[in-house]
Formats: C-alpha cells, structure tokens, sequence
C-alpha cells in the first residue's frame, strides 16, 4: 500500500479503479517503405478511417441528452471530414509516391490543408484549422494505437465507478464528467479554487488536486481510496485499511441522512434571524438538487456556461429559451448574472479580445461585454424577455468602477425601451445587482449600493485580486486564503453598505457554503448566503444552531488578527466556543 | 446540367456545421455536385473543398448539378442554401 497527498476536495470518500488519462504530445514517426507494403499501408490508413468513424458514430449515440445540440453537428462535421477525399485521397497518393508510412503522408496532407485554413480572411473559417487537426489527432492516435486523452472521447461505459487520474481537466471537459459515472478525481494541477474542485464540490464528488506528479505512482486499474476531506489517496489499500473506509463511507451515508431532515425547517438562528440560503447554478439539470435542498432561489446563476462546448455563441432565442426554463423551474427568486466569460472559463469559438480575456486582469466578464454590446445586448434581451416568467434578477460580475455600473443600467433601459416598442412582455421592475469581487468595488461599495438594488460578494474573485493570487498558478495557492484579515475586512466594509443603504448584500463564492465560515459570516452580518445547493443543509444545521449575539466578540478578535495564521486560531476558537 | 446562382445569407456562412449539413444533402444524390465561388470550384459532396471555399456571409456562389436526378438535387441544395441551413436565427 503506499499513499499519496494533494489538496482534498469534499468531505467524501471514493473507492474505486483508477483510469488513466494521458496527455502525451504525439510525435509522429517518418519511415520508408518497400514497393510491396504500399498496398498494406494504404490499407491501413483505410482501416483506421473506417474504426474512427465507429468511434464517432458511438460518440454521437453515447452524446447526453444535456448536451448543446451543436455537440451533436460538431461530430457530424468531423465524421465527413475523416473521410474526405482531400485528406485521406491526398494521403494516400503520398504514401504510393514517396512510399512512406501512413502517419507521416497523413500529417503532411493534413500540414497542407491547414495551411490553407490559416491564410483564410475570415476568422472564423480560420479557426476551423483546429477542425482538422483534431481529426487528424484522432486518426494518427488510432493508427499508432495511443489511449484518447480527452474526457469526451471515452464512453461512459468505461468510465464507470472508475476514480479519473490526470494532469488536469479544462472547464470543458468536467461538463463530460457529469454525464459518466465517475466517482472521483485525481489531478496533478489544480488547487481548492480550480474549476474541477468547482466541479468535484458540486457533484458531490470527493477529489485530490495538486498532486505536483504524484500521480505516476498510480497505474491504470490499482484500487485507490480517495479521501477528499483529507486530501489523501491509497493506492491498493490492504484489506484492514479498506474495511476501514467502507466503514467510514456508511458513516458519511447515515450523516446525510441526518441533514434531510433539516429541509423543511425555516432557515434562523437559535436567536431568531431569518437567514435566506440561496443555490449556484450553472444549468437546469441541476433544479433537482435545488428543490432537494429547498433553496430560497438561484442567488448566482452563471450564464457562462451555456457558451462553452461548442463552436458559437447562443442565440437570444436560445438563451431565452434556457433562461426561461431555468425562471419558469425553480418558481423562486433567480439572480442571473450576465456573461462572465475569461479567466479560466475558456470558450471553443473566437471572440474580439479574447486573449486578453483569459488573463484574470484582462477584458473579462462585464469589460468585455460593454466593449462589445453585439455580444451583451442578446443576452440582456433575453433575460428581460425570461422576466415576463417569474422573479428575476440581473447581476453584473467583475465591476470594477462606478462607471461600469452607469453603462450597464443605461443599456439595460435601453434595452428595455425597444422590448416595449416591440410588443414584448418583460417586466419592468427587474432588480440589477452586482457582484462584488474587485478590492476597488468593494472599497466602493458605499456608492455602488447607492446605484443598485443589491450587492453580491464572489469571494473567490475577491480573494485573488486582494491578495494578488493568480487562482490557477498553482505556485501561488498556499496563499489564498479566504480568512485573510484584509479580505474579511473588505466582506466587512461591503455589508455595512449594504445595510446603510438597505440593500440586501450575499455572499456567493465557495466561503458561503463551507460551514467553517458559516458562523464567522453571520457575525459580520451576512444574511443572505447563496452556494451549491450539495451544501445549503450543512449551513443550514450550523445556523439553526447558533446564537449570533454570542459572536460579535470573538468576529471581531479573527477580522483584527494581525496574520492569518492568527485569524486562523481565532476562528477555530470561536467555532469551538459557540458550538451549542 | 443545371446551373443557378445564389447568395449565401445565413449569418456565418459556409462554416463547418453548414457546410456538412451541405454535404450530407448533396451525398444523398447521385449526381455530380459543384459550388463555384470566387474562381474556385468545391465538390459539394467533400467538406474540405466546400469549407475551404471560404464563402461568408453574402458571398454569391454559383451551384451546378448534372446526373440523373440533378433536378431534385439542385432543389433540394437551394432550398438548404435559402433556409439559412435550418439554423436558428
């Protein structure tokens, strides 16, 4: 048995067979052939053609019913272009001329069309280069017989109870991962804030990252238990050990059990304030864990998503539609935030700046849509049109000055002026909000909540631009650090003005649902938590326990510790001491 | 052979999904099928050759069918071209 350390995710625990995703750069070989193995070799460029394709037709079959349906057209277009005659033909009268193998005639052909792809003037035909080195990738790993490595190109079948090992997984991907049965994570890269410890926390799901290649100790098909709360991983367990752990997992079974009991009971402390506890969304399929918990509504639902996996931008009719889906389903309150594309939420197609959105300082979120209205202004339309269907609100990300406010409400009235002339329902007195995750915002806040009609802390942002924190630099991750005394100094400041401008304030990064803060926030005055639904009666069990009259003074003494290390101490101290 | 002319209006134009949806339409006949834009002609039943064609938005392109059924081929290929590829929007 030998075990392994990394940063856990998730209170779970995992038992189950590793597999294995490599990630290893294909390097194709160049090698002459003899006059009599032409045929052979051209066969064989055949034959791994005709297997591709099968691929691609189980793929399509294997597709979730959740998926965009451009997944669906996407693979459809890869399949034509397998059996082109300009790449395979082409190819092949490579092979017969300069009798050389079918890898090296593939990548070459394939070289010659991209090279047309690139001197394109139209970007966006430009970009579909990637089209065809993607297939070409497909077909050169079948003809060498290398693993896939991407998540989406392994069927769910295989996937299975199986515990997933890599170096890291895109945003992308982890959308996948929804759909196959995998049971944990295990990734090299990555931290506590990285998307697939998003990921992993909201399904539910226990994970290991920052594994620093820890994984090469792990084989394909080794029995690993994967203890997220600890952040550790055996690797074939003896028998003891793993007795153990089943052990420990019916314990974690019968705790959930316990907090179902809680759903019903209204969410106030023992001293009688009423405390609203909202849930993140990203997609409609997850309104069954939102009525589960019975959240109060969706406090922050990321638009976001519905942009990646796939090769344009929505529709205003289509994100209406799934606007509308998500207001019309969960029948309570819906805070939708506006576009929050860049920093590590990366998006298939090509946008003007995206580069520079993809840097955490760049045009991102709401820079990049008032610089670009022809992208903003459908999404606006189609969250007002949403608004004729239950009770939604607009939440505007990454605000940076009160400009950017002025912009948005000024298009948002617009917007809403054309609506009207058209004859199209919305309702008129749609709430905006925004979300406060920039130091200057919330240094602001006095005159931000003057402005809007209510302010939504993002924690995970906030906490790595105060601390200056790249959220995906792994080399920096020891510290961030949510109980940073300046950053709760900050949560401190936003809510205060929240309150002298009786607005409401929430919190929606990952703080608000872990229960180590739950007491901490309450004593700065925070009454309105919005986080993974998975999370909402864990929190809810600490606040039908705790008398907040009771907090103010340790609060204080953690929000005035001169380290973290200090704030740390104090914070233990006070959970410790109101535990009732 | 038949020969008509068009004009590609779908906002993207002959990008990869509408150009297999192309494809696919033009594979289900048996006759010859041609695109011919801006000095360059595609095979309509090759995704490569109609992509690389690089038509956008606007772009007038000259579509040719000859076989048996070049009729209904060219009907149905017009038909595609002017619904915007049955694209939404």
């Amino acid at each position: 048995m030998l075990s392994v350390f990394g940063s856990g995710i998730g209170r779970g625990i995992a038992i189950g067979k590793a597999y294995l995703l490599r990630q290893t750069e294909i390097e194709t070989p160049r090698y002459t052939i003899n006059k009599a193995d032409v045929t052979s070799e051209v066969n064989r460029l055949r034959e791994a053609v005709v297997d591709t394709k099968l691929k691609y037709k189980n793929l399509l079959k294997s597709l979730p019913k959740s998926a965009p349906k451009e997944s669906a057209a996407f693979i459809d277009a890869h399949t034509l272009m397998l059996s082109d005659p300009l790449l395979i033909d082409e190819s092949i009268k490579i092979i017969k001329s300069e009798r050389v193998n079918a890898e090296h005639a593939l990548m070459q052909q394939s070289g010659n069309l991209i090279k047309v792809f690139e001197r394109m003037q139209d970007t966006y035909l430009r970009a579909k280069k990637t089209d065809v080195e993607h297939v070409t990738n497909r077909l050169l790993r079948n003809l060498m017989g290398i693993v896939s490595h991407n998540l989406d190109e392994i069927s769910g079948e295989d996937l299975k109870g199986k515990i997933v090992i890599s170096n890291d997984l895109t945003p992308a991907e982890t959308m996948f991962v929804k759909e196959h049965k995998i049971v944990a994570f295990v990734t090299d890269l990555g931290s506590q804030i990285s998307h697939t410890a998003i990921v992993a926390r909201s399904l539910k799901m226990p994970a290991v990252v920052g594994l620093h290649g820890a994984t090469k100790y792990i084989n394909d098909n080794d029995l690993l238990v994967v203890d997220g709360l600890r952040g550790t991983i055996l690797i074939n367990p003896t028998k003891a050990v793993l007795k153990e752990y089943k052990q420990r997992l019916s314990k974690i079974r019968q705790r959930e059990r316990h907090l179902a009991t809680l759903t019903r009971r209204i969410s106030k402390t023992a001293d009688g304030k009423r405390i609203q506890l909202m849930a993140n969304v990203e997609t409609s399929k997850e309104l069954s864990a939102v009525k589960r918990s019975n959240a109060a509504g969706i406090g922050l639902y990321r638009t976001e998503y519905l942009f990646m996996n796939r090769e344009q931008a929505p529709t205003e009719a289509e994100q209406f539609r799934a606007y509308k889906k998500m207001v019309s389903g969960v029948d309570k309150p819906v805070i939708i935030r506006t576009l929050d594309i860049g920093g590590d939420k990366r998006l298939d197609f090509n946008y003007p700046n995206k580069k520079s959105s993809e840097s955490p300082l760049g045009l991102r979120a709401v820079r990049l849509c008032l610089n670009h209205i022809e992208v903003f202004k459908p999404q606006l339309r189609a969250i007002l049109r949403a608004s004729a269907y239950g009770k939604v609100s607009i939440m505007i990300p990454m605000i940076s000055n009160v400009d950017e406010v002025g912009q948005v409400l000024s298009l948002i009235k617009q917007t809403k002026a054309e609506l009207k002339s058209e004859g199209i329902r919305f309702d008129s007195r749609v709430k905006v909000g925004g979300m406060i995750e920039v130091p200057a915002a919330a240094i602001m806040a006095e005159v931000l909540a003057k402005k809007l009609d209510f302010l939504s802390i993002g924690t995970n942002d906030l906490i790595q631009y105060t601390l200056a924190i790249d959220r995906v630099d792994d080399a920096v991750n020891y510290l961030y650090d949510p109980i940073h005394p300046a950053v709760l100094q900050l949560i401190r400041l936003v809510i205060k003005a929240g309150n002298n401008a009786q607005i409401p304030v929430s919190l929606c990064g990952e703080m608000a649902g872990n229960v180590k803060y739950t007491r901490l926030l309450l004593a700065l005055g925070l009454r309105n938590f919005s986080m993974d639904a998975n999370y909402i009666l864990d929190v809810k069990e600490q606040i039908l326990n705790v008398d907040t009259d009771k907090l103010k003074r340790l609060a204080k003494r953690v929000v005035n510790a001169d380290t973290p290390v200090h704030a740390r101490a104090e914070l233990e101290q006070l959970n410790k001491e109101t535990l009732m | 052979m038949l020969e008509q002319q068009l004009q590609v209006i779908n906002k993207l134009g002959l990008h990869a999904r509408a150009s297999a949806k192309l494809v696919n339409t033009a594979a289900s006949y048996a006759s010859r099928i041609e695109i011919e834009f801006a000095g360059q002609t595609a095979d309509a039943k090759s995704i490569m050759q109609v992509m690389m064609l690089a038509a956008s938005v606007g772009s007038n392109i000259m579509v040719r069918t000859s076989g048996k059924d070049e009729v209904q081929a060219m009907e149905s290929i017009v038909r595609l071209i002017n619904n915007c590829f049955d694209e939404e929007e």
